[in-house]
């Protein structure tokens, strides 16, 4: 345990230590506002102290002031939009070295304030207003109790952001645990998880008298430290767990179910928006308030067909429109629902239910679909790592196709919402960016003067084929140079070049790509990228954020100059090469610049471990290429780190054109034997797999302790077929089966040097027999004459060959 | 005074022997009263069936003494049958002759027993089986024993089935795995199988019986036969069941013999005397010794279980040893029907109950077990001035309604259920999975409602915490051996490579049982620590010989119907039904072993025909009130506080010193890990600081089993590791005493808790008050005398008077009065 405690820790410490190279922001302070006021947010993190401006992902937040305080405080005046839609809002710093990764800031309806200790008994609560959110934090073992008083049939309403706000401490978080007691301290509510909001809680209690109530803020299990944060929303605002149907069509008006915790149902009217979009948050206001944070909502093309009670049977199953979403509730523990649809033979049908994700149900679905035969076609509980279910099926005859839906438990309730939606497959394409820092989302600061390359990652449904990627939106003094996509390849990179005179801008990047193809060029795909804001055990993924769009700004220059001698020749399959990287450093720079490659081609390997150190002016990175490497000419790019003062600072250098070819010679290596104390001839066979210019070499490595060759290079030419080296076995030779001998072959040329590399043969180094004894003279005396005598011929015989032939002879 | 004796012990014996009496004849019950000595003889078996030319039934009578002493009177008997000619007596056999019915009389001193007699195929001879005649054989002679070649690669390069499991492949072994080399059925003789067993050729075994014995017979005529297996379509029966008479034997004086005889039942109905054939045993070799044919001869006084094993059923019977001439009155049997049943058994035992402890003894007694702390002052005062009748009634009532009861047992059950966190058990399962637990006890769910709820359940491991049930152990057949072992007191993991030899279960038993269990299914939840269990509607156990599919089998009581049914609602539904023969009684005798400090079985978790209660009808008797107490056992815990058992002093008399097995007197007990600690921060006023609970925080109330300090570990804390009661122990041990001496917690403790202190700067308490209160505090009593009189001389001597008191209260908590529940 105490190995496996020490590990985990070890993983957090290279974590932090690769943040370490950013800007980085712990916490905010306080961690959210109320809109419609200007709020003063202090960001905690660590080098901070050159900020200049803060990217907001969406819009609605007016950032003015940002200024430093010193290197782990700046503080920021922030304003919401007076109709912002309650929530969370991603921000990113940009300083003039980097850009940090990304927090979320809640914005509230409600005014804010600070918990204040001692409320960690029930005697002694903390009193507030109600409608009110606190800030707080659970230190270890801490327990918060907050009073209001209530009227008889009033709504008291807990929802509480803890995990949500990313209180990330190591491996642990905050998992909140909300109670609602009387004064008597009996529980009236209590939550621990709840789907909707995964691991924050929220509960809800209607007075049955006039009095005051406790509100109860704990960890789940007692956890707690000082960095476990939380606001807490408290008041009598609605709070649905559930909109039906959730979703609908871009620009339409919806007239959807909002259910409430106690399940009861409300209608309203939803604006939905004109375009579509995978989450879209509606929140729900009245009289009493409105909810702290929203539903989602899923808006796109599709029809939606509400299910229609009854509908528990396969054979009454009532009809859907497909392509479309079928939308309904597992109303009741068993329930079960069945829709129908026309099916289309040889098309291809796709089926994504959204209950956990997007929704946020609490529905674990089990999604099956029967053919026109009633028989079972396919089917699924969870994929991925969602509860949520996906399959697919082409469909093998026209006809009526069902499909089933369950919970995987049995359970049901008005809150178990779905939304399935079944789609005929069509190309799309998707694409994210390669981290560049382990469990950190990609962001590129690239220097003034210089350039920064990332891979660019695809995935392709419905359709192969090259892709063109673009970026757009890029900050001024800021130019993209892209590569396609190779049909064969998930992945490209792409390369931003800052202009020595570009200014301090930054924006948020849209990178998409499209297929090459004519036929597809209506495909268009964008960008995703997954922000793990809280990691569990193991790094394990608990809460994440995902964005669109990559932050890009223009970063102070580096104190050098790189470049790289490019290869005038190719790298061959099984060969080796080195790239030669020169640098230029700035006056007074003596910083330590490490080098690792960004992409290899496939098959190739270079070595991440060069330096340059203070007084080097240029270092080879070596780099080998296997058998079976993708061949053709590949962009690659090496990273160069230095530490810029405050904290790391990098950039890629130019494109380094690299050709993979075919090898040129094939080795044929023969099983070789000698005795101790002898000398022998190694002959190696040799294939022209293709005709060379220049030189060429061939040189025997790889020869045991004691065994040594007094030509270990031979010259060869287009038509030479073997090769013969003479080796030396000393008397003290290790005897056994060696594996290790390898040829390398050099082609030179004035462009430089082609190496390929072979193995590996054996050669056996033989103990020579014991002197004859009596009893072993019937074969074995005849055997030793012969062999001693034969290895200084022209052609040295195979073991194999020496036995025959002392049978023949024998 | 003798009279009591003679009432009660008729009526045992009448209860003891109401089967036989009925059965063997109505004349017995009419026969004339003896006018000096009542007498009363029975014959065992109650009938004899012979049922082919081979059979042969061997016969016992035993005569009850008025006082309960019972003697071998087979050979004093005047034996013959009513009809000639259908049957041969020779010596204590009878032997077929001709098919037909008849009886076979006892006369002896004027009375008559009579046992019917079946006489059926007296002319056929069946061809010997292999089943049936040859692996008895093979097992009685032991063969097949781990030791030999039942060892799980053999031995000297022969395999045999452990005990017989595989009757099929055994029959390959000897016939045919190794060619001709084993068996020569050209000159069966001289089959190594044959002489190896007669020891003429060299055999580690050595010699296991003689060539004119019955047992060679057997082989030889099986091998003459040509070694056959028993065809498929005619299997001989399956033992159904087997009888061991007589049921019970009261010996007086050493060196005194009783035969005893063991009759299998066969499925098809019929007999066959085994007494030749079965192992048998005792569990107390000093006071018994059993031959190798059921002849058992008395030692030292005490109480024994003769068993006798046969095929995969193990019997036993009940001897008393006596010593000769003892002079015993016995004392009026008086209290609840615990006492009636505990004091049945002291008089049969011929011992003397110890009387009952003080009221001071009784209040520490009481509230330690009840609630693992110790009274307070004030509780002492309350109940010392209480002049009610019912005071301690009224006590136990008390304490019930506190939560301490309710986490003790919650305690106890975490340790059982092994709640701990893990790889697959996140702390916060853990936690959750202990906080469920705690619930159902303070808010006094029934047991069975309770286990209903834990083996049914499904979902996440942190929406329904029961489900961790299923994630401490994923294994399919540990968690049906660790739901026998918990809620039944039966270990079955025996059975999982051959039948178990010293109980009931076959390997059919244990797949059949694991079947329950084995589809349940697994998936992570959204949030990582969280799993969520759910009923996987497929999945099977197979059998390991022959590998075929298991159905669901209740253990002892036959195929489950499970179809389109969660097994393991099925399996929970028939566990906790009030007719299970397992369940109540196995949870009353924990509820009891916590209380008296040993189970009426004991270990509590090892039920099993070879470790018999040591009082049948009062484990019996505790089941059945908790199942009329719908399984509420805090009603348990109040009889049990209110019996006279419970209350008697630990102090011995020379008849009852010796036993620790019948509640004549009370055990002293160590109190355990959690509770010691507890008490040590109750009368040291400190505070205890353990991970994931507030500073304060009771030992017991520990959710998760990892958390754990040096002093918890050095008490005997159960790790958690197993299901087995034995895991906490109360051994005490020399690292503990050192603990208590020299380690911090205790002179640590007194300094920081200031209770000294404050009592003599806040109450202004003298040094006699004050020794007064650390010895109600920590003992429950006042000091006597002459303790006080030394205390307040060491007092005096000490520095000063502070100090002095501090290392009286030091000496008082190092006390083995203190760390005991006496």
């Amino acid at each position: 345990m105490n190995r496996i405690a020490h590990s985990l820790l070890l993983t957090c410490l290279l974590a932090a230590i690769s943040l370490a190279a950013q800007p980085s922001i712990s916490r905010l302070e306080p961690l959210g506002v109320k809109r419609g006021e200007a709020t003063k947010v202090t960001l905690h993190g660590a080098r901070l102290s050159d900020a200049r401006e803060v990217l907001t992902d969406l819009p609605g937040l007016t950032i003015t002031e940002v200024k430093p305080l010193d290197n782990s405080k700046v503080e920021m005046t922030v304003t919401a939009a007076p109709d912002l839609v309650p929530g969370l809002y991603p921000l990113q710093l940009v300083t003039d070295s980097g850009i940090s990764n990304l927090r979320l800031l809640g914005v509230g309806a409600m005014p804010v304030v600070a918990e204040v200790e001692p409320n960690s008994e029930f005697e002694s609560p903390q009193k507030i207003e109600l409608n009110t959110t606190v800030e707080g934090v659970v230190t270890a073992e801490d327990q918060d109790f907050f009073s209001v008083d209530l009227k008889k049939g009033q709504s008291l309403v807990v929802e509480i952001e803890g995990i949500r706000l990313a209180s990330n401490q190591g491996n642990r978080f905050l998992d909140p645990f909300v109670a609602i007691l009387d004064a008597g301290r009996f529980e009236k509510a209590t939550r621990d998880d709840i789907p909707l909001l995964q691991q924050d809680g929220l509960c809800a209690y209607t007075a049955e008298q006039d009095g005051t109530y406790a509100v109860l803020v704990r960890d789940a299990s007692f956890g707690g430290s000082n960095d476990a944060r939380y606001r807490v929303h408290i008041g009598t605002f609605p709070r649905p767990i559930a909109v039906i149907p959730a979703g609908g069509r871009p620009g339409e008006i919806l007239t959807a179910e909002l259910i409430a915790m106690d399940g009861s149902k409300q209608s309203a009217q939803i604006q939905l928006p004109s375009e579509p979009a995978d989450r879209f948050p509606a929140v729900s206001e009245d009289e009493s308030g409105i909810s702290p944070s929203p539903n989602w909502l899923r808006v796109n093309d599709l029809v939606v067909t509400m299910e229609q009670e009854p509908n528990e049977e396969l054979q009454k199953a009532p009809p859907g429109v497909v392509p479309g979403a079928l939308c309904g509730v597992i109303g009741e523990p068993g329930d079960v629902d069945y829709f129908a649809f026309e099916a289309k033979k040889g098309r291809k049908y796709l089926l994504q239910m959204y209950a956990r994700g997007t929704l946020r149900s609490p529905l674990d679905s089990v999604v099956n679909v029967y053919g026109p035969d009633s028989k079972r076609v396919t089917g699924n509980d969870d994929s991925g790592n969602s509860p949520d279910s996906y399959c697919e099926f082409s469909a093998a005859s026209d006809g009526t196709y069902r499909i089933r839906i369950n919970d995987q438990l049995g359970n049901g309730g008005p809150a178990f919402g779905y939304r399935l939606e079944v789609t005929e497959a069509e190309p799309e394409v998707e694409l994210d960016l390669a981290e560049l820092d382990r469990y950190q989302a990609v962001s590129l600061p690239i220097p003034r003067g210089g350039q920064m390359a990332v891979m660019v990652n695809a995935k392709r449904k419905q359709f192969g084929g090259d892709l063109n990627i673009e970026a757009l939106d890029l900050p001024a003094g800021i130019t993209a140079t892209t590569y396609p996509m190779r049909g064969d390849r998930p992945t490209v990179p792409l390369l931003l070049s800052a202009a020595e005179d570009a200014g301090k801008t930054a924006s948020l990047v849209d990178i998409v790509a499209t297929p090459a193809a004519e036929k597809l060029s209506h495909v268009r795909g964008g960008l995703r990228q997954n922000h793990k804001l809280v990691l569990g055990q193991n790094r394990r993924d608990v809460w994440n954020w995902e964005t669109k769009r990559v932050a890009v700004s223009v970063a102070e220059p580096v104190p050098f100059r790189l470049s790289v001698v490019n290869p005038q020749v190719p790298i061959v399959r099984n060969g080796s090469m080195s790239l030669l990287v020169k640098v230029e450093r700035n006056e007074g720079f003596e910083g330590e610049i490490s080098l690792k490659s960004l992409y290899n081609p496939p098959g190739v390997t270079v070595n991440n471990s060069r330096k340059l150190k203070k007084d080097q002016t240029e270092v080879a990175v070596p780099m080998t290429a296997n058998g079976g490497s993708s061949l053709g000419t590949w962009p690659m790019f090496l990273i160069a780190t230095t530490n810029g003062g405050n904290g790391s600072v990098r950039i890629t250098t130019e494109p380094i054109p690299v050709e993979v070819q075919e090898g040129f010679f094939k080795f044929e290596f023969p099983k070789s034997a000698a005795e101790q104390g002898t000398e022998n001839v190694i002959v190696i066979g040799l294939e022209i797999a293709r005709e060379f210019t220049g030189e060429a070499e061939v040189e025997l490595v790889g020869l045991p302790p004691g065994v040594s060759s007094a030509e270990p290079i031979q010259k060869i030419t287009n038509e030479t077929e073997k090769v013969a080296f003479p080796i030396t076995v000393a008397a003290d030779a290790r005897p056994g089966t060696h594996k290790t001998i390898n040829v390398r072959a050099r082609i030179t040329s004035d462009k430089g040097v082609i190496t390929q590399t072979q193995g590996t043969g054996e050669l056996r180094v033989d103990k020579p027999l014991p002197p004859k004894k009596e009893e072993a003279e019937k074969k074995e005396p005849e055997k030793k004459p012969e062999a001693k005598p034969e290895p200084p011929k022209e052609r040295p015989l195979s073991r194999l060959e020496q036995l025959r032939k002392a049978r023949e002879e024998g | 005074m003798i009279h009591p004796i003679r009432i009660s012990f008729s009526a045992l014996l009448a209860g003891c022997l109401a089967a036989a009496a009925i059965a063997v004849e109505p004349e017995a019950s009419v026969a004339p009263p003896q006018p000096a000595e009542a007498l009363s003889i029975a014959a065992y078996p109650p009938s004899i069936q012979l049922n082919s030319a081979r059979d042969f039934q061997s016969f016992v009578a035993v005569l009850t003494r008025d006082d309960g002493v019972t003697l071998d009177v087979t050979e004093q008997i005047e034996w013959k049958l009513a009809a000639e000619g259908l049957a041969k007596l020779e010596g204590n056999q009878l032997f077929p002759q001709a098919d037909g019915e008849t009886e076979l009389v006892g006369a002896y001193n004027g009375s008559e027993v009579r046992i019917p007699v079946k006489v059926s195929n007296a002319t056929v001879r069946p061809a010997i089986s292999f089943k049936k005649d040859v692996m008895p054989v093979l097992t009685r002679s032991g063969c097949n024993t781990g030791s030999c070649h039942g060892a799980a690669r053999g031995k000297d390069g022969f395999r045999l089935s452990l005990f017989g499991f595989d009757p099929d492949g055994d029959h390959f072994r000897v016939t045919r795995e190794i060619g001709a080399r084993r068996i020569n059925l050209a000159v069966p003789e001289e089959s190594l199988f044959l002489k190896k067993a007669i020891g003429s050729v060299p055999h580690t075994g050595g010699k296991l019986f003689d060539p004119d014995s019955d047992y060679y017979a057997t082989l030889l005529e099986w091998l003459e036969d040509g070694a056959p297996i028993d065809p498929a379509d005619n299997q001989p029966p399956a033992v159904a069941s087997v009888d061991f008479f007589p049921p019970q034997a009261v010996l007086e004086g050493e060196g005194v013999k009783q035969r005893f005889v063991a009759v299998a039942n066969y499925a098809d109905g019929t007999t066959r005397d085994v007494s030749r054939l079965a192992a048998f045993t005792t569990n107390n070799p000093t006071s018994t010794e059993v031959d190798a044919y059921g002849g058992v001869q008395s030692g030292p006084r005490g109480e024994a279980f003769i068993m006798a094993r046969f095929d995969t059923h193990t019997v036993g019977s009940q001897v008393l040893v006596l010593p000769e001439g003892l002079e015993y009155s016995a004392p009026e049997i008086t209290g609840n029907y615990i006492d009636q049943l505990v004091g049945k058994k002291l008089q049969q035992l011929r011992i003397l109950p110890s009387g009952l402890c003080s009221d001071e003894e009784y209040l520490r007694r009481v509230t330690l077990d009840i609630t693992g702390l110790l009274p307070t002052r004030e509780e002492y005062d309350n109940f010392m001035q209480d002049t009610a009748e019912d005071k301690r009634a009224a006590l136990v009532d008390r304490l019930l309604g506190r939560k301490e009861f309710s986490e003790i047992w919650a305690m106890k059950f975490a340790q059982l259920l092994m709640i701990k966190s893990s790889n697959q058990v996140s702390y916060k399962s853990a936690f959750l999975y202990a906080n469920w637990l705690t619930d159902k006890f303070a808010r006094n769910v029934p047991m069975d409602q309770m286990v209903r709820e834990l083996l049914t359940a499904e979902g996440g491991t942190f929406s329904s915490p029961a489900t961790n049930f299923y994630e401490v152990e994923r294994d399919t057949l540990k968690t049906s051996e660790n739901v026998a072992q918990v809620f039944m007191g039966i270990r079955t993991q025996c059975a999982q490579c051959h039948n178990h030899p010293f109980d009931r279960w076959t390997m059919d038993d244990y797949y059949g049982f694991a079947s329950f269990f084995c589809q349940i299914g697994r998936k992570t939840a959204e949030d990582y620590r969280e799993q969520i269990v759910y009923d996987r509607k497929s999945g099977d156990v197979k059998h390991p010989v022959g590998g075929r599919a298991m159905e669901p089998t209740f253990l002892g009581d036959g195929v489950a119907e499970t179809r389109n049914k969660d097994r393991r609602a099925v399996v929970a539904e028939w566990l906790t039904s009030p007719e299970n023969p397992y369940f109540s009684k196995s949870i009353a005798n924990r509820v009891w072993a916590h209380f008296m400090g040993i189970g009426i079985v004991d270990p509590v978790d090892d039920i099993r025909v070879s470790n018999p209660a040591s009082n049948p009808e009062l484990f019996a008797k505790l089941g059945d009130k908790l199942v009329e107490y719908n399984f509420d056992f805090r009603q348990l815990v109040r009889d049990i506080c209110a019996s006279e058992a419970y209350q008697r002093s630990v102090v011995t008399n020379e008849s009852n010193q010796a036993d620790s097995r019948n509640y004549a007197h009370a055990l002293p007990r160590r109190i355990s890990a959690e509770s010691m600690l507890d008490v040590v921060c109750q009368v040291t006023n400190t505070k205890e600081k353990f991970r994931g609970l507030p500073l304060g925080a009771r030992a017991v109330q520990i959710a998760d089993g990892r958390t754990s300090t040096y002093f918890l570990n050095t008490f005997g804390r159960s790790p958690r590791d197993t299901v087995c009661d034995c895991e906490a122990t109360t051994d005490p041990s020399l690292s503990q005493a050192l603990h208590l001496l020299n380690g911090n917690s205790i002179s640590g403790k007194i300094s920081q808790g200031k209770v000294v202190d404050s009592m003599l700067k806040e109450d202004k308490l003298s040094a006699e008050q004050i020794i007064d209160e650390l010895y109600v505090r920590s003992l429950t009593r006042l000091p006597t005398d002459e303790e006080k009189k030394q205390l307040l001389v060491s007092v005096s001597e000490a520095p000063d008077e502070q100090q002095g008191l501090e290392d009286v209260f030091w000496a008082v908590l190092n006390s083995r009065e203190f760390v005991f529940n006496h």
